[in-house]
């Protein structure tokens, strides 16, 4: 087990070398230089002026040196300062990150909870009403946009109906709720978000579990267990369904980039102080050096989704974690 | 099974229709999509305007219909770059192994860590957006999926023997996986290109709706929506309809691609 | 002398739905099966014995439906039971091998666990603890070495010939009337099928169990069977000992099949 873990972390580093090359690459695509886009937002900026920034960013030097500069700097986890405050890089992502990483995590729960159960059932009910019902949601499921949805839950829970709160993560007196006031308050700013990010993921995973689960259920083993005498909720929930769940868990760790990409327009859309908005923000101030760092963050978290993903696999499925004669 | 091909045939005719529709836009509008008419802003769908008018006045049934033009042409050129650089990278993986391979497949790794969508918008932070741009690099960002499709088929057709027989008879590399290895992968591909066609209409329709896309006037679904952000609770036909729009394109996609992977790997039943 | 047969099949006839079309698998089987005998059941695939054989607990697919027929065990009319009934039986007293040992163990349950369930599901009596021991004894019956440690181990930790002696502990466990294996050998190597083989022999002998081998080797029933059945497209076309059938075969098919056999050096 430890030394499976230890494999695949040395598979990462190639990976993470390679991240590094394209998220440079990405950036200095441009044909002029980051800083003369950047000047040519705010064109007081002098010749002069623009000289010493780039002697700050070390863009007069040849690109490979650049990019070596740079890793070093990431190495020690130094992302640079952003353009428009200049403010340190990875601060700026570190106090955004929590907020789409908890967003993220109860998504996932939410899917977990919510696809998992209709893919069995569905599964099971092979062909009944349910099935064809739910398969006509995934469907609508993987054909909604996203920034669509919001709009409308916005447009029915916010403006209509005003059950929910339609942006920010807190209500202005937020300090002056009690805890459990303050629970409440952070649930009903979190609902629509969390909702929208995991949309698709509803869709997708509950797919994956009924066709999965149908697999599992032609299985001979699940024939033994019928043949041993085992009554069938037995047979589907304690034999089929362990063997079925198997690769959910990959599967999660897989939804991983879609759900942070996703997180640009639901955090957008709701105003939620998070990584995808901040992301947005820079893109649209063509702040590179954010660019730069939090499209280079997002690559690594879903790089350690991944690596999450599989080391739970190989605990969870013995063939992996018992190696065999 | 019978139930998969009605919702096939379906897709197919959505398809078809939003086809036509972008192809003889010229032909089935009434008004210029970009006529502004600042005394008729904001006027729900009427005889004159069957789908009503946005803030600056323009018809937007109009507006919807040249919007398809855009949307899919950029899904269909963005998936048709996919297709290309994945059967080439896909192919050349699989035919020739070794480091190649090894490469190759690190590549794909290394992209696919990548959240799409900020790879998207960091590109075109750094390039501009305009139409030509969105195509590229949506195309550029979702080839993998192809190339490892492709990679596996042919992986496993390499070992067979009309490859031999081909390389028998002296036919170059080049000749052998046009002629005889891509072809006969065609069926995933052509699946994969369908659903791409639909997450393409996505993507772009997202990327215009934050302003990153296609950029006003031109119309595209998404855009249109940017402004129903502003007029929610206002003009519910500027948000219900492009949505919708999407909505139904890209379902009629997704159940074409489905209906075309059931013909090309028919499920084994018992 | 004539007893009564422990199992008794009369007229069994058996459809398939087969993409829209009715596929008739089983068109009026009958067959006797006599306590404390192997009865082999051969045919080619698609012959319809599997099919049969699973119809006996009431193990069939959706796909599948019995039209007609009775099957009677120990007194008992299976195809008329309710579904509460048949469960009692299966595993307790009509028990199955099946083919692929590979794929018919759970692969995320330990051996332990799977052979445990089997005992805590048919003898309510037993706790976990006495269950452990039956169940360490039906791995000792089938000649499994150090049964204690296997019975932490996983299936894929296992050789294909020791998983299908574990599939024979789990029927056995329970100390069953009837043993139904279904081509049990057929994926196996030969060596280990003569094994096999011979463990069924000695488990009839020392549990006075019954067995209805199903096989589409005729050399192999010829081995162990004192009775066989021939089966071709839905239909028993040959019964009778084993002897009998080898040396005069009254059905062509039947002669088909034995002159299949290789007889270098053979039988």
């Amino acid at each position: 087990m430890v030394n499976f873990i230890i494999r695949r972390l040395m598979g990462m580093v190639p990976v993470l070398i390679g991240i590094t090359l394209i998220t440079f690459f990405v950036i200095h695509l441009s044909p002029g230089k980051p800083t003369r886009l950047q000047a040519e937002m705010s064109p007081k900026i002098s010749l002069e002026a623009r000289e010493k920034l780039d002697k700050l960013y070390g863009l007069d030097k040849p690109v490979h040196v650049q990019y070596w500069e740079w890793v070093k700097r990431l190495s020690v986890m130094d992302l640079g300062k952003s353009f428009v405050d200049e403010r340190p890089v990875s601060e700026k992502i570190g106090e955004r990150i929590p907020i789409t990483i908890a967003i993220n995590v109860l998504s996932l729960i939410l899917i977990f909870l919510v696809a998992v159960p209709i893919g069995i059932t569905s599964a099971v009910r092979e062909g009944s009403a349910y099935d064809r019902i739910s398969t006509v949601f995934v469907f609508i499921g993987f054909a909604m946009p996203t920034f669509w949805l919001a709009l409308l839950l916005m447009s029915l829970f916010g403006v209509n109906l005003g059950w929910l709160p339609i942006s920010g993560i807190k209500s202005i007196d937020f300090e002056d709720y009690n805890l459990l006031e303050k629970l409440l308050d952070l649930i009903r700013h979190l609902a629509l978000p969390v909702f929208v990010s995991a949309f698709v993921g509803l869709a997708g995973i509950s797919r994956y579990m009924r066709t999965s689960m149908l697999e599992i259920l032609n299985k001979d083993f699940v024939r033994t267990a019928r043949a041993k005498g085992l009554p069938e909720k037995q047979v589907i929930y304690k034999h089929a369904l362990r063997n079925a769940l198997l690769p959910i868990v990959t599967i999660i760790g897989l939804s991983v980039p879609g759900l942070i990409g996703g997180s640009v327009i639901f955090e957008s859309i709701y105003a939620i102080p998070g990584m995808g908005k901040l992301f947005y923000d820079s893109v649209m101030a063509r702040d590179y050096p954010v660019i730069m760092g939090v499209l280079f963050i997002g690559a690594v978290l879903t790089l350690i989704g991944n690596l999450i993903a599989d080391v739970m696999y190989a605990y969870v499925d013995p063939r992996i974690r018992v190696s065999g004669r | 099974m019978r139930k998969f091909n009605r919702l096939t045939v379906f897709g197919f005719v959505v398809v078809a229709v939003m086809a036509c529709a972008a192809l003889f836009a010229p032909f089935i509008t009434k008004h210029d999509p970009g006529a502004i008419d600042l005394q008729n802003g904001l006027m729900p769908p009427s005889a004159g305007h069957i789908m009503g008018t946005d803030s600056l006045g323009r018809d937007l049934f109009s507006r919807m219909v040249f919007g398809a033009r855009i949307s899919l042409s950029v899904g269909f050129v963005a998936v048709g770059i996919s297709v290309v650089a994945g059967v080439i990278f896909g192919s050349v993986a699989g035919y020739y192994g070794g480091w190649i391979d090894s490469i190759i497949s690190r590549f794909i790794d290394i992209m696919l860590c990548f959240p799409a969508f900020f790879l998207i918008l960091a590109t075109i932070a750094v390039l501009g957006p305009s139409i030509w741009n969105i195509m590229i690099i949506i195309g550029l960002t979702s080839w993998m999926g192809v190339a490892r499709l492709i990679r596996a088929e042919i992986l496993s057709l390499k070992e067979r023997e009309f490859v031999e027989a081909a390389r028998a008879i002296g036919a170059s590399d080049f000749r052998i996986i046009t002629r005889h290895l891509i072809p006969n992968g065609i069926g995933p591909v052509l699946v994969s290109a369908t659903l791409g066609v639909a997450g393409a209409i996505l993507t772009e329709s997202g990327l215009s709706f934050l302003g990153l896309g296609v950029q006003p006037p031109v119309p595209s679904w998404g855009n249109i929506l940017t402004e129903a952000k502003s007029t929610l609770g206002i003009a519910w036909w500027i948000t219900v309809f492009p949505g919708l729009a999407i909505l139904i394109t890209v379902l009629g996609y997704n159940l074409l691609g489905e209906g075309l992977r059931e013909h090309f790997n028919p499920h084994r039943k018992q | 002398m004539r007893k009564e047969p422990l199992l008794e099949i009369t007229g069994l006839r058996l459809d398939f739905r087969q993409d829209d079309r009715i596929v008739e698998a089983v068109r009026g089987v009958d067959l006797k099966v006599f306590e404390g005998e192997i009865l082999g059941l051969v045919g080619e695939s698609g012959s319809g014995k599997s099919v049969t054989a699973l119809s006996i607990t009431g193990l069939l697919p959706k796909t599948a439906s019995v039209r007609s027929g009775k099957i009677i065990f120990d007194g008992m009319d299976l195809l008329a039971s309710p579904e509460e009934d048949l469960r009692k039986v299966r595993g307790s007293r009509i028990s199955y091998v099946f083919q692929d040992p590979a794929s018919s163990l759970n692969p995320v349950f330990t051996i332990g666990d799977q052979l445990i369930e089997t005992v805590v599901l048919h003898q309510k009596a037993a706790g976990r603890g006495r269950a452990f021991d039956i169940a360490v004894e039906s791995l000792k019956d089938v000649g499994m070495p150090s049964p204690k440690e296997l019975m932490s181990a996983y299936p894929h930790q296992l050789s294909g010939g020791m998983r299908q002696r574990v599939m024979i502990a789990m029927a056995i466990s329970c100390s069953p009337k009837l043993l139904i294996a279904d081509e049990p050998t057929t994926a196996l190597d030969v060596t280990v099928q003569a094994q096999i083989l011979e463990l069924l022999s000695k488990l009839k002998e020392e549990l006075s169990l019954t067995v209805i081998l199903i096989t589409h080797d005729l050399s192999i029933v010829s081995q162990v069977a004192e009775k066989t059945a021939v089966m071709q497209q839905g239909s028993i076309v040959e019964y009778g000992d084993t002897e009998m059938v080898y040396r005069k075969p009254s059905h062509p098919y039947t002669k088909k099949l034995i002159d299949c056999i290789p007889k270098i050096g053979g039988r």
